[in-house]
């Protein structure tokens, strides 16, 4: 009996398949996946390194460019981190500011999602309305922030500034407007059954096979693994908020797609909670640090963690003492999704699913390389 | 929840009437959107207040300040120097930590954030009162996308 025939294809880094900078070398045999080589590295920046030639203030300048679609988590992450190594607490206001902006940056993060899953699957329309609508977060972000995608506003000690006059208002309005527009999304593509018939069961994950690779955030949840930073090591203005660890059981590209559906809720309800508690709260104080020129924070080392879109977010920092890092490491969760998970699962999918599936575990590329 | 199990090949087609409804974008440039109050743009630095301390050349995390001699500026009190800074475009990233640490107030940021230009040494220039382009700091300078 003959040997069947195979071919190398490459996927990316050019590649509207590809969630970015980054290339799948994989192996078919007629049009199923035999092997799979991921080729990371375009966008290697040595943050890691960087950060031992900055003051503690001057991080979260730079690893918001971490991930790009969601950086208020890589601040955050950093902020904590330090934070616990400084013995600092920040203010009430300053922590729900925080969670705030961790939701409304969740948000956005999704509707990227969402676009992406469906853009690789042909349904086009639901990527535009998906950046669309992100566009209204963003203005909300520049309100509070004065930036629209690098926000630099979460520094170790708290946020940078109090809610401008009348910005609750605004927020509420909003996720008025994006429930409404859930409704939508949901005619469109959750409840299409072009979706449902190329989503469901493909590329399954067992709950045990998550535990096993490391898999955090929805991916894990979507298993049926309840694993939560939000809920596991409370951080910003979580332990004050009431919401429940969603989850799926099958842990397939549906499944994962559903998982952020029903999370985009959650973090509408979540939004509205802590809106409700800030017009309550005095103005004003919202963030404790000492002269950034001269802060020095005492030896030690510390691990701060947050739950991102992506899964689990963490900074360990050391410190010797110095008015910077000594060493800072960054546990981002693309480098396992995207690695070692996606060269697994990806064999003995048909070649149309490779670039669903990764859009599917949410890889983002420049989290990967740093 | 609101999420079917089986789906349909029908309700997508609903998103239809999306076409009779008015498009969510502008047209620029003829309509401007302002940017947002808080808008970190270019600087501007009131050099007769600015006491060439230097902090922000110190904390910006891109290098992108320089304290360049400014003889005119050289004053007895204590702490005065006569340097004043000099930002680099092609370099910052528009954080602030310049504004925040300013102990004068002097240097600040206002909402333009358009210059576009042929020559790559116009984009480091010495930061004064005057806004870049002399434009008002809420309209999108439009003329200056034109090439000369």
């Amino acid at each position: 009996m003959s040997q069947t025939k195979t071919i190398d294809l490459f996927f990316g880094p050019q590649h509207p398949g590809i969630t970015g900078n980054f290339s799948v070398r994989v192996t078919v045999d007629g049009d199923t996946v035999v092997k799979a080589q991921v080729i990371p590295g375009f966008l290697h920046r040595g943050f890691e390194k960087l950060m031992e030639m900055r003051h503690w203030i001057q991080g979260p300048a730079l690893i918001c460019r971490i991930c790009v679609p969601d950086p208020d988590h890589s601040e955050t992450g950093y902020a904590t981190a330090v934070e616990r190594l400084a013995g600092i607490e920040v203010p009430e206001r300053g922590r729900y500011i925080r969670s705030l902006m961790l939701e409304m940056s969740r948000l956005s993060a999704y509707l990227f999602y969402f676009g992406g899953y469906a853009g690789s699957i042909g349904l086009y329309t639901v990527g535009q309305w998906g950046v669309g609508d992100r566009d209204y977060i963003l203005d909300l972000f520049e309100e509070l922030t004065g930036a629209r995608v690098y926000h630099i506003f979460n520094f170790p000690g708290g946020p940078r500034w109090d809610t401008p006059p009348g910005f609750e208002d605004k927020v509420d309005k909003l996720m008025d407007f994006l429930e409404k527009r859930l409704k939508e999304f949901d005619k469109l593509y959750f409840n299409n059954r072009v979706f449902i018939k190329r989503a469901r069961g493909t590329a399954p994950m067992t709950k045990a096979y998550a535990q096993k690779m490391e898999v955090t955030g929805p991916n894990a949840r979507a298993t049926g693994w309840a694993i939560d930073v939000r809920k596991d090591d409370p951080y910003a203005a979580y332990p004050d908020l009431d919401f429940d660890i969603i989850t799926q059981k099958e842990g397939d590209n549906y499944a994962r797609v559903i998982q952020r559906r029903m999370e985009f809720e959650q973090s509408i309800d979540l939004i509205r909670q802590i809106t409700r508690k800030l017009r309550k709260m005095p103005r004003g104080n919202v963030r404790v640090t000492p002269n950034p020129l001269h802060w020095k924070i005492p030896p030690g080392e510390a691990y701060g963690a947050v739950e991102s879109s992506k899964g689990e977010l963490g900074y360990y920092v050391v410190s010797d003492g110095g008015i910077g890092p000594y060493r800072m490491q960054a546990r981002g969760p693309s480098i396992s999704h995207g690695v070692q998970v996606y060269e697994e699962m990806v064999v003995g999918q048909r070649v149309a699913d490779v670039a669903a599936l990764m859009f599917s575990l949410d890889v983002c590329p420049p989290d990967i390389d740093r | 929840m609101s999420v079917k199990k089986e789906g349909s090949y029908v309700s997508p087609f609903r998103a239809l009437k999306q076409l009779v409804k008015k498009p969510h974008t502008v047209q620029i440039p003829k309509v401007v959107k302002p940017p947002a109050e808080r808008y970190r743009g270019f600087h501007t630095n009131n050099l007769e207040v600015c006491i060439g301390c230097g902090n922000c050349s110190r904390v910006c995390p891109d290098n992108a300040i320089k304290m360049v001699p400014f003889p005119e500026y050289a004053r007895k009190e204590p702490g005065s120097m006569p340097l004043r800074p000099q930002v680099d475009y092609g370099r910052c990233c528009f954080c602030a930590l310049c504004v925040e640490v300013c102990p004068t107030g002097s240097l600040q940021m206002v909402r333009t954030f358009t210059h576009v230009d042929e020559k790559k040494d116009s984009f480091v220039f010495i930061p004064d009162s005057k806004v870049v382009h002399e434009t008002p700091d809420f309209v999108l300078d439009t003329k200056n996308l034109r090439r000369k």
